[in-house]
């Protein structure tokens, strides 16, 4: 399926899917979306991508391992559930920086929205391990 | 003074657990110099009791609040009083002279760091337990003891008979460990706390109490399993597989008696039931009598060794039996003669080990001449274990005679039987010196590998220093007076004067000391004639139980458990389902034939929809299509119109993240079954018309039933749904105005938490799958 | 309305059930997938359908009357469920494939035995 026009697509959805699931993600606190959705929307692009340019591909432009990218991701949950710790409150509470700034341009950032992040990774880490998974093995390239 | 000494013996022991468990880490830096590092410990423990001892005094027990606790009522505490602190000093100290003798014994092994691992421990776990002022922290260490010992037996794993042994012992044990919970547990419901001490100063007597027999044979299986008394005893001989260090600790003041310090920790508030006396005296009789009698049909130094260790547990056992304080004086001196005399005898059969490569007695001959100090050593320690002067196993059989002549009533069963096991222990002493250190012309033996002065000075340290100790007790008995009192005052006896001395006058105790001696020198000048009547004697005792029959008792059992596993788990998957869905159908039919037909509500029901019906229909359409197409893509794609229907009911309801979530995962899903479908057959009809038609009713059950259930359960509303706070607090409190996303992130964080952990290890498994087969291909397409 | 969906439920639970029961192993992967879809609709359901306002605060708002909304809390479960349930999926396909690598048969009454 070496197709220039389809590798040209395949990289521009890429490249949108992955802005699109990070607007989805980070909206994810007052709309519709999250960490959950915006990791599979990541996935599609990749799987399309993958589709088309083969597994190995995928992998280059990673640059990283997906078992490092769920490790980070999980890393980052752990670590956003533990910094109320440092703040003198129990774990799991959620930390809000006050913004007059943020707030008027609509954005809260806080640990929920890490933690957020980190499931954003797990998810995305999770299904590119599986999709690549697969390709190589029923080898498509 | 005291109280901050006490303070140290925590801070130790977990230092000692700690060092344990990084033992193998610590291996890598220290090598063969560890358990020289690592016998720090008990040597720091052995001077903090030692300078505890003389603050107790005669009466006072020290008791520490709890400084951890595991549970209500389970917390872990200190209790150090005269029983404690002799159990405690003789494990301390003899586990210095062990790890000592370790550092060298363990050099040629390999995986010495698991090794120190167990070892030290066990070494804790026992010294806890000990000072355990639970009865359920006693209980745990108890069990960690038994874990520790059944890996140290088990340690040569790569040989057939440490394992058996291991697993016997472990069995065994375990079988006394359980009892000794049910044991504990009744006892704490019925004083109503588990610590010692409060038990202890209530002054409870639990003779009278209904329940006393059940607790007290619970007890008795732990004490006579732990303790290797009869009829249990057989694992104790197995155990010897064990490296010597290991055995020799078992042996001497560890593992084996943890049942005779249970046994004194309880008897002041068990000890006044009516078959305290009976049972002990005749189940420590009989293993005395026996475990003297059948060490002198054995060949193997160690074997030899470890039936004495039966005979004198079951000693101790007689003594607490007869339960008169003056016996129980007994059984405390003869448990501190014992260790001393037993620690160094096991050690001095791991050095003649060593030096000449055999333990038969019969090959070897002539030590003296390379082995001068273990010669001097052993030959103390073998005064001691016959019960001569001037040794502390003199005075110590002094007071076991004393203890039986004064028993009333039952001394004409008791006094035979200890007499004749002392006249073995005294022919058996004789034998082991005269075979293995008397020059003798006429028995040339193995030529010696290594001398002692080829040793370095701490491997024979624990055979002569434990002679010597028992050689100055012996001598000076009046330094075990304070500590024994107040062990005597602790094990609930009233008469706490102890006056121990070496001469006694001349009585009837002495007389019969005399008669013993004369007829164990009998018993040695004949040994040959004796010894092969006594090993036919055990080989067929043998054959009537013992291993052999406890063994085939396992493998039976093993086979009955394989058989009947076999039948239920015959590997059919489909009938296992079948088995499920049937079993729950049952079920829900009973429970619906015994309270009535549900009656539906149809009042509060929403609306019916009709762009809704119509979609319920399509899907349902595309799900039955699904079922019984016979093309694969369009199965898949059936389940994926399913797939999505599901997800516009979702949208309907105002489930929007949701709805999301599942279209995107039923695209992704799809997307991968094509890839891999292609790579596999096409569907084949596997299946006959009956079992269609067979599976085609359970199914059709199994979703009635469903329906059934779905609309019962949807009325019933146990709880006030949670979401009305979720409702209120999530902008308030959460900055977040979508409420499922607040949920998930913040008021359920811990949840979402192990459920992307969850993912995360079903995407290492279809890693861990795929790179496993990768890795397969790539040599395939290498050697091609 | 409920009634409906409470028979669409049972008739996906049929569906599900027949196709575990299959022996052939990609039906019962079908099967698995349909049974997942079917309980989550349970629980979807077991939270109230009757309201079917979004489960969002409104923009000024601070909270909003729990009357209005679905119960969000079922939402919550039913999605990392269904993620998990792809999850899963990708898990089962994947030791099929391999499955079927290894034996060369796609009967699960072949693996009866795990000694061969």
């Amino acid at each position: 399926m070496r197709n220039l026009i389809l590798i040209k697509i395949s990289k521009l959805y890429l490249v949108v899917m992955i802005i699109f699931s990070v607007f989805i993600l980070l909206r994810g606190h007052n709309n519709p979306g999250g960490g959950f959705i915006g990791g599979i929307i990541t996935s599609t692009g990749f799987i399309f991508y993958g589709i088309i340019n083969g597994s190995e591909r995928v992998k280059s432009l990673l640059r990283i391992t997906t078992i490092e990218l769920m490790g980070t991701g999980l890393m980052t949950g752990i670590v956003a559930l533990i910094i109320p710790v440092f703040s003198g409150l129990e774990p799991f509470t959620g930390v809000w920086i006050e913004s007059d700034l943020l707030a008027s341009a609509g954005i809260h950032l806080g640990t929920p929205v890490l933690f957020d992040t980190g499931i954003y990774l797990v998810v995305t880490g999770v299904f590119l391990s599986i999709i690549i998974s697969i390709m190589d093995v029923v080898k498509w390239n | 003074m005291s109280e901050r000494l006490i303070a140290y013996l925590p801070l130790l022991a977990s230092l000692m657990f700690a060092s344990g468990i990084l033992a193998p880490l610590l291996y890598k830096p220290f090598g063969k110099r560890l358990g020289l590092l690592l016998a720090v410990f008990p040597f720091l423990i052995f001077i903090v009791l030692l300078l505890l001892a003389p603050k107790l005094g005669s009466s006072s027990a020290i008791v520490t609040r709890e400084f951890f606790s595991l549970a209500e009522g389970i917390d872990f505490s200190i209790r150090a009083d005269g029983l404690s602190l002799t159990f405690g000093l003789m494990i301390s100290g003899i586990g210095f002279f062990i790890l000592l003798y370790s550092a060298f014994y363990m050099k040629k092994y390999e995986r010495q760091g698991q090794f120190y691992l167990y070892l030290t421990l066990f070494m804790g776990a026992m010294t806890a337990m000990v000072f355990s002022d639970n009865l359920m922290a006693l209980f745990i260490f108890w069990e960690i003891t038994s874990i520790t010992s059944f890996l140290l037996i088990g340690f040569d794993h790569h040989l057939e008979k440490p394992r058996q042994a291991a697993l016997q012992s472990l069995l065994i044990t375990a079988l006394g460990g359980l009892t000794l919970l049910f044991a504990v547990i009744l006892i704490g419901n019925i004083a109503g706390t588990y610590r010692i001490s409060e038990i202890i100063d209530s002054g409870l007597k639990l003779g009278e109490h209904p329940q006393a027999l059940l607790i007290f044979i619970f007890i008795l299986i732990a004490v006579l399993t732990k303790s290797a008394q009869f009829p249990f005893h057989f694992w104790l001989p197995g155990a010897m597989q064990a490296p010597t260090p290991v055995s020799s600790y078992l042996h001497s003041a560890t593992m084996v008696n943890a049942g005779i310090f249970l046994l004194l920790r309880v008897h002041p508030f068990i000890g006044d039931f009516y078959l305290w006396k009976g049972t002990l005296m005749v189940a420590g009789g009989i293993t005395m009598f026996l475990g003297a009698f059948f060490s002198m049909g054995q060949t193997d130094l160690k074997r030899i060794l470890a039936f004495t260790t039966i005979s004198a547990l079951g000693t101790m056992v007689m003594l607490i039996g007869i339960d008169t304080s003056h016996s129980i004086k007994a059984a405390l001196v003869f448990f501190i003669v014992h260790a001393m005399y037993k620690g160094g005898l096991f050690m001095m059969a791991g050095i003649i080990d060593k030096s000449t490569g055999t333990r038969d007695i019969t090959r070897l001959a002539n030590l003296t001449r390379g082995l001068p100090l273990t010669t001097a050593a052993t030959v103390l320690a073998l005064i001691s274990m016959a019960g001569l002067p001037p040794m502390l196993g003199f005075i110590g059989k002094e007071l076991v005679y004393e203890a039986k002549v004064q028993l009333p009533g039952l001394s004409w069963l008791v006094l035979p039987l200890g007499v004749g096991a002392n006249i073995m222990m005294v022919a058996i002493s004789l034998t082991i010196f005269a075979e293995l250190f008397y020059p003798s012309v006429r028995k040339q033996g193995v030529p010696f590998r290594h001398t002692e002065k080829e040793f370095p000075w701490y491997f024979p340290a624990g055979t002569i220093i434990l002679a010597a100790a028992g050689l100055v007790l012996g001598l000076a008995p009046g330094l075990l007076d304070k500590i024994i009192s107040n062990a005597l005052l602790f094990s609930g006896n009233d008469d706490v004067r102890v006056k121990l001395s070496i001469w006694h006058g001349f009585n009837q105790v002495l007389l019969i000391s005399v008669l013993t001696v004369v007829s164990g020198v009998v018993v040695f000048i004949f040994r040959h004639r004796v010894m092969p009547l006594i090993s036919s004697l055990i080989r067929w005792f043998d054959r009537l139980f013992l291993p052999d029959v406890f063994a085939g008792a396992i493998k039976k059992y093993v086979e009955v458990a394989a058989r009947s596993t076999e039948r239920i788990q015959h590997g059919y998957h489909r009938f296992y389902l079948m088995t499920f869905f049937i079993v729950t159908m049952l079920l829900v039919a009973i429970q619906t034939f015994f309270s009535g037909m549900p009656v539906i509500e149809t009042s509060g029901l929403s609306t019916l929809k009709l762009h809704i019906l119509a979609l319920l229909v399509v899907s349902s359409l595309a799900a039955v299509f699904a079922v019984f197409s016979g093309g694969r893509l369009t199965a898949i794609v059936a389940m994926g119109v399913v797939g999505y229907g599901v997800g516009l009911i979702y949208l309907f309801y105002g489930a929007v993240d949701l709805a999301i979530t599942q279209f995107l995962a039923e695209t992704i899903l799809m997307v991968l079954f094509v890839m891999v479908m292609f790579k596999l057959p096409k569907f084949e009809k596997l299946s006959s018309r009956n079992s269609k038609l067979r599976d085609g009713i359970i199914a059709l059950s199994a979703g009635a039933m469903v329906t059934l259930v779905v609309l019962n359960a949807r009325f019933v509303n146990v709880f006030d749904p949670i979401s009305s706070y979720y409702a209120a607090k999530s902008y308030v409190e959460a900055h977040g105005r979508n409420i499922v996303n607040v949920i998930l992130v913040d008021f359920r964080a811990l949840d979402t938490l192990g459920e992307i952990t969850v993912l995360t290890l079903a995407a290492v498994g279809v890693y861990a799958l795929f790179n496993i087969r990768v890795r397969q291909l790539k040599e395939k397409e290498k050697n091609q | 309305m409920e009634l409906v969906l409470a028979i669409f439920i049972g008739l996906l639970y049929a569906c599900g059930v027949y196709l575990v029961l299959r022996r052939s192993i990609i039906k019962v992967i079908l099967g698995v997938f349909v049974l997942s879809n079917a309980t989550n609709l349970i629980i979807f359901l077991a939270g109230g359908i009757r309201r079917s306002g979004k489960g969002f605060i409104p923009e000024g708002a601070e909270t909003i009357d729990p009357a209005l909304i679905s119960d969000p809390l079922p939402q919550a479960l039913i999605l990392t469920a269904v993620v998990i349930s792809l999850g899963i999926s990708a898990y089962i396909l994947a030791l099929k494939f391999r499955y079927f690598e290894v034996t060369g048969t796609h009967d699960l009454d072949q693996l009866s035995k795990t000694d061969d």
